[in-house]
């Protein structure tokens, strides 16, 4: 089968399985859709995997291969193809999506396994995947605009699942009007590369056309600004909204509403990292735009350690990891935004596997302890759970960057080129550590708390947890296994290069990214040691307050010192939001809506053109009386008028 | 503006004013009696019976139709007819074939009107 | 241009609909009464000649443009194109009336032969290339036509349709004869061809005078195609005839008289090319503006549903003439376009009003409330129907009104766009009403009583809506497809 159908198969496969789940899934009953939506995923990441070895046996420099569907839009100035390009960084995001994404549907089988809606639910999860490819493979702007706003839509869907539950269906609302103001910012920034590329004649959106045109955005300005950076600052607010970086992650914390293996998925693996891959994909233009790339890191850094302030203090078991979620993705974010692409996306891969298996095994938990997610009524789940217990401790070791799981080797990568890169800074690199320490801190009191000490909940309770079913361990065993030697798909250059063994991942992407990796410096590892240090630091210290000292969490309405009292309530973001936008707008809406709307608007504008068209409607019929002679003088009077009317225009 | 036409103008506005004339003229000169005999309309010498506005049998228009359909047949036949020897020469079998497919279309109507009855004048029993 | 008598076989797609017609009559002869029986004859024939069709549009020989009859009749990818909208609007006609209650049994082997007439006469009207063969197709087609509105025996609303046809018709068939033969008479040529070579050279100095021929012609076109103030006849006609027929009608007819109005103004008159017809282009617009206007206001104050869809039928006619106003290949595609679009909607549509019809005798939106409930699939295809309508995307309807907006902005009609903007939000009102009843109102009692939907008109429905929705996103071979025969259109 050649590379084209592979390609396209990926992508189409779980189309297929949504739609046959969406039309016919009351046909076929509630088993069956999820061991369609498992196969269907299975057979996508077959596919996948063939399409990349197949990718694989083809020199370096020609390893793009395009799958063109057909021609989606032929406008005279815009020809937009619905083409989907594997190449190694498409490539490594497909494996991704289509392996954890498996595992998810698989884990997913039994964690909804008494649910009502699970068609459904396989329905939309195989879809997300399907816009989620979209995106990913897409070989135009327009393309991946189109995933882009699929998985929005999708993670809608899902996270407003238990839509009778007004809170939950709000949450929903709240992700898909966020993203809605990145998604602008996106559009904006497509338009203005094709508006470039137009101006000199060769107007495209395709990414290898705009690649071969960048002189042309680069001497292209918008006003006083120059254009490229113009477009990699729309690109990143979308960006922002999409991946939840400050300030549009609002919606990231609320979406846990949705059920478990969804954040796992979603909010975890694969859709909050689109926003990295943009970056990542478009890394040519913001090459373009160094003041940029400095406000991504920044950006990123900045969120990394906001955010792990705020998971500090957090008491919901999902909450803490969501925020996990937005840190570790600033830590993405300052390593493309320092020309780390590399190290961004290798940590995207490892944070997939990590960050899934600790939403999966928070799954576990909740699961196993019907439906509490407080971690301070849990504890001592230690024997209850052992397979979760376990691979919750694979995954935590992993995050919190201890050698030698994966999370240590691509955060210690960020860090090394947040440190070396021409881009990157000390003060950039002060703040990947702090939020290093913070990370490991926070992960392991989540851990302690949840698995460690003496059981909290009442005794009956805690006599009711129980492990969970084979089917949602297995894939938290697969994924422990990741997390821990994933990190060997891109070992440091310093061991690699003592232990003579290829850098994986670095390699293959390198056709991608053809900027200058930072070079081998000598003080690798001098900041490996300092890693190693601060995780230790982190580990140790939440170890001992919360496992020796036993501190546990208090209520939320107990006295807490400020700052405290500060993260626990999420440093007042939301609220500032609602006081300076949404309080605003509303205020600004209901006064538009009494005195101006009701007494002016709704007269003049509302009322009236209804009230002219029925008028109007009623003049019109009123000539149509049904009497066959007065239609014929109608036609000969119209005639007439014609006639008239050109032989005096003629005149 | 083309003066070419401006006879047939003439021609026409002189035709209009004849026609209003010759009924404006009497219209001005004659007495105005009328009585009810006279206004009555003009039926041949009969006293119109009823109003005009009466349902006729269909079966005239339909003998109608079909006879104008196939009168025409007919007289699509004749000129076929006479070049016919002529064309036999040149074209062979050919306009044979063509109007013999003319007269089986017409022929397949012609079919279906006698099996729904239409040639019948007394209506009995109207196949289905 | 391959020349010759004998090209008849080009003509295959003809001989095979005039030869089910005779077929049809033959078997009813021989006792073949059973109706479905007599469908499956009638579809067996429109479906090979849609083959015949299709595979016509392809044939090298065709796209040169193959001329029949020593001048009478033109094969081009642009008549075969037509003929395959008039040979799918056929088959969804047959198909949908094959169950409907207005049609009886008894003469249904008739309506058969009448709609084969009337598709034979559009089929030939797509072809003509002389002015009598264009009366004479048109002609077949009325005659057929009036017979088919006043099909309903009993019913008067039915008759009265059928008269009003008769009479309309009647009188705007005379004027475009008229029309026609003072063309003739200024231009010393019945065929089409000989008359575009006249007009393109610049022979005739005095081209303006062809003002009033083709002012009359255009009334006998407008009178088809029902665009102001040339429409009055419709919303009588169209309520009063049986729904199948309408549905017919709203597509098929008006296709044809566009197809006419298409060879006439580009083909032959080449508009497109010379100015010299300059008033042509603002007068339609005009009209343009007018037709759509008038549909879609009056359709605001309907209930009656197919009443509704005929105020409807003649909006959207206003809006394909728009893209014939701007008289260049742009919006001949857009039109072609949008009436391959219009015609997938619109029998939809229609023919989930035929089936609720079926089940209920009732045409008023306030009495079909929660169909929604009782039929999942046919509301939903209604409601995607309706939506293509009003021309939201994803559906092929949307795509059909950006051709035809595009072609209008780019000819600079700014007022006319906005004036066709206008309308669209106008039209959203009286067909979301349709919505309104079917999805947020509950069923009436006596409305549970009815059966459930027959499995055939599901899939009918199902399978006239799932091509709105895949032109509405891979639409570009369609639209290849219309290039090719507007570009056959115009060369000469």
């Amino acid at each position: 089968m050649g590379l084209e159908t592979l390609i396209a198969l990926v992508v189409l496969l779980p189309l297929a399985g949504a739609a046959l789940n969406g039309f016919f899934g009351q046909l076929h009953g509630k088993r069956l859709s999820g061991y369609l939506a498992c196969a269907v995923m299975a057979a996508s990441f077959a596919c996948a995997a063939s399409a990349v070895a197949g990718l694989s046996g083809l020199s370096p420099a020609s390893r793009s291969v395009t799958s063109v569907l057909y021609t989606w839009m032929d406008a005279s100035s815009l020809r937009v193809e619905m083409a989907f390009t594997l190449d190694p960084l498409s490539g490594v995001m497909i494996l991704v999506v289509t392996g954890v994404g498996f595992l998810i549907h698989v884990y997913s089988l039994g964690y909804m396994a008494h649910d009502d809606g699970r068609v459904r639910y396989f329905s939309y999860l195989n879809l997300f995947v399907f816009f989620m490819l979209v995106l990913v493979l897409g070989a135009s702007m327009p393309v991946m605009f189109l995933g882009w706003e699929g998985v929005g839509l999708c993670s809608y869907l899902l996270i407003g699942f238990w839509f009778e539950d007004a809170a939950k269906a709000t949450a929903g609302k709240k992700a898909f009007l966020t993203n809605r103001v990145g998604d602008m910012f996106f559009a904006l920034g497509m338009f203005s590369l094709f508006w470039a590329t137009y101006q000199a004649g060769s107007g495209t959106l395709a990414f290898a056309g705009l690649k071969a045109n960048k002189h042309l955005i680069e001497q292209a300005t918008v006003g006083a600004v120059p254009l490229a950076t113009f477009a990699a600052l729309c690109l990143f607010i979308g960006a922002t909204g999409k991946s939840a970086q400050i300030p549009l992650y609002v919606w990231l914390p609320d979406a846990m509403a949705g059920p478990t293996p969804v954040s796992a998925l979603i909010h975890a693996a694969t859709m909050v990292t689109a926003g990295v891959y943009m970056v990542a994909r478009m890394s040519w233009l913001y090459q373009m735009a160094p003041g940029v790339m400095e406000l991504v890191a920044w950006i990123g850094a900045l969120t990394a350690l906001f955010a792990a302030a705020i998971g500090l203090a957090a008491t919901d078991i999902k909450k803490v990891l969501a925020y996990s979620t937005i840190s570790q993705l600033g830590y993405m974010f300052l390593g493309v935004g320092v020309g780390g692409y590399v190290a961004g996306i290798f940590h995207l891969v490892t944070h997939a596997f990590f960050k899934g298996l600790l939403f999966l095994g928070a799954g576990s938990v909740i699961h196993g302890c019907h439906g509490n997610q407080d971690i301070r009524k849990m504890g001592g789940l230690k024997d209850k759970m052992p397979w979760t217990f376990w691979t919750f401790l694979v995954a935590t070791w992993a995050i919190a960057g201890l050698p030698p799981f994966a999370g240590f080797v691509s955060k210690d990568e960020i860090l090394y080129e947040a440190y070396n890169s021409p881009h990157g800074s000390l003060a950039l690199w002060l703040a990947g550590v702090v939020a290093a320490v913070m990370t490991a801190f926070y992960m392991f009191r989540l851990f302690t708390l949840t698995f460690l000490g003496a059981p909290r909940m009442g005794k009956k309770d805690f006599d009711h947890v129980h492990e969970s079913p084979a089917v949602m361990t297995v894939p938290l065993a697969v994924l422990a296994g990741l997390s821990a030697v994933g990190g060997a798909l891109n070992l440091p250059g310093g061991i690699a290069h003592a232990l003579h063994l290829p850098r994986v991942l670095s390699d293959w992407l390198a056709p991608v990214f053809p900027v200058e990796a930072t070079a081998h410096a000598s003080n690798e590892w001098a900041l490996m040691g300092a890693s190693v240090l601060v995780a230790l630091a982190g580990t140790l210290g939440a170890l001992h307050v919360y496992y020796r000292q036993k501190t546990v969490p208090v209520a939320d309405n107990a006295r807490l010192t400020v700052p405290v009292r500060m993260a626990r309530d999420k440093f007042y973001v939301d609220e500032a939001y609602d006081i300076l936008i949404v309080k605003p707008v509303r205020g600004l809406g209901r006064f538009l809506a009494g005195p101006i709307d009701k007494r002016v608007i709704d007269r003049v504008l509302a009322e009236l053109p209804p009230a002219v068209a029925y008028w109007l409607s009623a003049r019109v019929t009123s000539l149509q009386n049904g009497n066959v002679q007065a239609y014929a003088v109608v036609l000969f009077g119209g005639t007439v008028a014609i006639l008239a009317y050109l032989t005096l225009y003629l005149r | 503006m083309h003066f070419d036409y401006l006879s047939v103008l003439v021609l026409v506005a002189l035709g209009i004013g004849n026609v209003l004339f010759m009924v404006a003229l009497p219209k001005l000169l004659r007495p105005s009696k009328p009585n009810p005999q006279k206004l009555v309309a003009y039926e041949c010498g009969e006293n119109p019976v009823g109003t005009s506005w009466i349902q006729y049998n269909a079966r005239f228009f339909s003998v109608a139709l079909v006879f104008v359909v196939f009168d025409v047949e007919i007289v699509f036949m004749f000129p076929w007819a006479v070049v016919f020897k002529s064309l036999y020469k040149t074209q062979g079998c050919v306009p044979f074939w063509e109007m013999f497919t003319f007269v089986l279309v017409l022929l397949v109507g012609l079919a279906y009107l006698w099996a729904q009855g239409l040639l019948e004048w007394v209506k009995s029993v109207r196949k289905a | 241009m391959r020349a010759s008598l004998l090209n008849l076989d080009y003509l295959l797609p003809e001989w095979i609909v005039c030869g089910t017609i005779l077929v049809l009559i033959l078997s009813y002869l021989l006792g073949t009464t059973d109706r479905r029986r007599l469908a499956d004859l009638s579809v067996l024939g429109l479906v090979t000649a849609l083959f015949f069709s299709v595979v016509t549009f392809f044939e090298p020989a065709v796209v040169g443009r193959v001329s029949i009859g020593n001048g009478l009749l033109q094969v081009d990818p642009f008549s075969q194109l037509f003929k395959i909208l008039f040979l799918v609007s056929t088959l969804a006609a047959v198909l949908y009336s094959a169950g409907s209650v207005e049609i009886h049994g008894k003469r249904w082997m008739e309506f058969n032969c009448f709609l084969l007439g009337v598709t034979s006469g559009m089929m030939f009207l797509a072809s003509s290339m002389n002015l009598m063969m264009v009366y004479l197709s048109f002609e077949m087609m009325s005659l057929s036509s009036y017979v088919l509105a006043g099909y309903t025996r009993g019913d008067p609303r039915s008759t009265e349709a059928g008269y009003k046809y008769v009479l309309f018709g009647a009188v705007s068939s005379g004027v475009m004869l008229f029309g026609l033969s003072l063309m003739y008479g200024l231009l010393g040529t019945l065929d089409m061809g000989l008359m575009a070579q006249r007009t393109a050279l610049a022979q005739f100095p005095d081209l303006h005078l062809l003002l009033l021929p083709l002012t009359l012609v255009f009334v006998g076109l407008g009178y088809k195609i029902a665009f102001f103030p040339f429409h009055y006849w419709a919303p009588d006609v169209y309520e009063g005839s049986p729904t199948p027929v309408t549905a017919f009608f709203s597509v098929g007819t008006k296709a044809a008289g566009l197809a006419l109005l298409l060879r006439l103004l580009l083909g032959t008159l080449s508009l497109d090319q010379t100015q010299a017809i300059p008033w042509a282009g603002d007068l339609l617009a005009f009209l343009a503006a007018m037709t759509m206007t008038v549909g879609n206001l009056a359709a605001l104050n309907q209930a009656n549903i197919k009443r509704m869809l005929a105020y409807s039928a003649i909006a959207h006619a206003g809006y394909m003439l728009m893209g014939v106003a701007v008289l260049n290949v742009a919006g001949a595609e857009a039109v072609l376009f949008y009436l391959f679009a219009y015609m997938f909607t619109n029998l939809g549509a229609f023919t989930v009003v035929v089936a609720l019809f079926n089940l209920y005798q009732s045409e008023q939106v306030d009495e079909l409330t929660g169909m929604g409930k009782l039929f999942p699939l046919a509301s939903v295809c209604m409601a995607i129907c309706l939506f293509s309508l009003t021309g939201l995307p994803p559906t092929a309807g949307f795509i059909g009104k950006f051709y035809v907006f595009a072609a209008v902005i780019q000819k600079g009609y700014f007022v006319l766009a906005l004036v066709g903007a206008i309308n669209t939000a106008i039209s959203l009102f009286y067909y979301m009403r349709i919505m309104k009843a079917f999805y947020f109102r509950e069923p009436k009692a006596e409305m549970l009583a009815a059966g459930p939907m027959p499995c055939g008109y599901n899939v009918l429905i199902a399978s006239l809506t799932v091509p709105v929705l895949i032109f509405g996103i891979c639409w570009s071979r369609l639209y290849e497809y219309c290039s090719t025969s507007i570009s056959s259109l115009i060369a000469h």
